[in-house]
């Protein structure tokens, strides 16, 4: 398993090293943001919001961490995707069939390259935010963070199998965390507390997993709550990847049967 | 040793397709159907007819890249349908188009890459890439990317990568197609010494008839999806003969 993971890691590594530009904006992208949302938390006055509150009170603490955690699960969930996307329009997705590696270690190997460029965003939102400008952190529960992000990952892992699964089965481009990615930046509370919405929108926010992880993520994080006291958005954080993740093996056993059977592996 | 009883393969359209390809025709296509073979370990085997015949559905079938509509087919024992990763294992494929690899990286990564794929650790992976690329004589283009390739260089890159993992079996479309007379000669002393020095069980798909004549030990006259005929080499034409007997009127 490491041989054939370490080879799609490398070679992710080497065709984004031919475009060294594109990988430096990456990383420079994030310097432009935190400081236009520190500016932008200037304007806004914790009293004003009372439902800041329970996330701290401080805005630009908030929307760092909204901001650097959707950012990561939505690459997250759209990785393998993305992956095999590049993989059908370069049309190496046939050769790559070919190979004895087995699915689940290509999804990992073909992943890991954006999962550890989004990490590494996410550790340089935090490190500038918190060096530069002044995010407040002191009071962080890392066990809370550890099994928030547990629980997150398990969720996301299916829902990025079903975004494979579309792309397998309808050689499109991803739809699916796009779409995912829009409803949770309306509803999640990524920009503002999902407190501030219509009482029917707060209630499809329940439904959205992001919700629960930085709602989550923020309670540990900001606050210091540990996992005991985390255990309702935990909770419904694990319902999803139970119910999610048997959907998503059936929708990739699908699409890949249906790959084999139509010879559908170009764009 | 390669089996196949009865193998067939329609394309159909999925049920989805009205939806996402609209414009696409609602005609199943048969490319393939009642094709029986039995091709020995260590044989060079062919596979000839004209555009459309079912050679490649044929090959894609024994690769594991397609699923038969009808029969059943084994490669070195396991079933193509219901042990795919068995015969993955087994099988080293060159496919006649020129894609299937990452056009800014060198040959060297590209192989390098795809032997660390069929499970060998960073140094092995190297070796094999380098034997391969000398083999083939790449070497001296191994650094440079195979966007800078010429058709046949990746040709012939495609037939190192199916060598990286020492396969008994391996699967060759159009091998030569994109080869200069040297090259395809070179091909052609290569895949004889696979076969008779290495004990390695060849397929291909060539519209060269000479070349089928000379290589391969029998081949298969393939024409509308069907196996029309299977034909021994007598060394004096006896393949050309029966291709123009059998299709003549059709080509």
């Amino acid at each position: 398993m490491t041989a054939p993971v370490l080879a799609l890691f490398r070679r992710d590594y080497l065709l984004a090293s031919t475009s060294r530009l594109a990988l430096a904006w990456q990383i420079m992208a994030v310097g432009f943001a935190v400081p236009t949302l520190y500016y932008l938390g200037r304007l806004i006055y914790p009293s004003a919001i009372p439902s800041l509150r329970a996330a701290g009170g401080d805005y630009f603490t908030f929307v760092v961490l909204g901001v650097s955690t959707a950012t990561f699960f939505a690459a997250m969930m759209g990785a393998c995707a993305a992956a095999i996307r590049n993989e059908q329009l370069g049309g190496t997705f046939e050769t790559l069939l070919v190979m004895p590696t087995s699915l689940p270690v290509m999804a990992l190997g073909s992943s890991l390259w954006t999962l550890v460029i989004a990490a590494g965003q996410a550790l340089f939102y935090f490190v500038l935010a918190s060096v530069v400008f002044p995010m407040h952190l002191a009071h962080a529960n890392l066990a809370g963070v550890a099994v928030v992000a547990a629980a997150t990952i398990a969720t996301f892992i299916p829902l990025g199998m079903l975004s494979a699964a579309f792309v397998l089965l309808f050689r499109r481009p991803d739809v699916l965390t796009g779409t995912l990615a829009s409803i949770s930046v309306l509803l999640a509370g990524v920009f503002y507390p999902s407190t501030v919405l219509p009482p029917v929108l707060q209630r499809a926010a329940e439904f959205v997993p992001l919700t629960h992880a930085l709602r989550a993520f923020r309670l540990a994080a900001i606050r210091g709550d540990g996992p005991a006291a985390l255990q309702g958005d935990l909770g419904a954080l694990l319902v999803f990847a139970a119910v999610l993740l048997p959907v998503a093996l059936l929708a990739c056993r699908v699409a890949l049967y249906e790959v084999r059977r139509s010879g559908g592996f170009t764009a | 040793m390669i089996t196949t009883q009865n193998l067939g393969k329609t394309f159909r359209r999925p049920p989805w397709a009205i939806v996402s390809r609209p414009r696409t025709g609602a005609r199943s296509v048969r490319a393939l159907h009642g094709a029986t073979l039995e091709i020995a370990s260590g044989e060079v085997f062919g596979l000839v007819g004209p555009n459309g015949a079912g050679k490649t559905t044929l090959l894609r079938i024994l690769a594991t890249l397609l699923l038969p509509s009808e029969g059943t087919a084994r490669v070195n024992g396991a079933d193509v349908a219901r042990e795919g990763h068995r015969v993955r294992r087994a099988i080293g494929l060159a496919a006649g188009d020129d894609r299937g690899f990452y056009w800014r990286l060198s040959g060297l990564e590209n192989l390098d890459f795809f032997a660390g794929l069929l499970g060998f650790p960073a140094s092995e992976a190297r070796r094999r890439a380098v034997d391969a690329l000398e083999r083939l004589d790449l070497l001296p283009m191994a650094r440079e990317p195979v966007g800078r390739y010429s058709s046949g260089m990746r040709q012939r890159l495609a037939i190192a990568r199916a060598l990286l993992g020492n396969p008994p079996v391996l699967l060759f479309d159009e091998p030569t197609r994109s080869l200069d007379p040297m090259a395809a000669a070179g091909f052609r002393t290569l895949a004889a010494k696979l076969a008779r020095e290495e004990g390695r069980t060849v397929v291909m798909a060539t519209h060269n008839l000479d070349e089928a004549e000379a290589l391969c030990r029998r081949a298969a006259i393939l024409a509308g999806g069907t196996v029309r005929e299977i034909v021994s080499m007598d060394g004096a034409g006896g393949l050309t003969r029966r291709y123009r007997a059998l299709l003549g009127a059709t080509e």
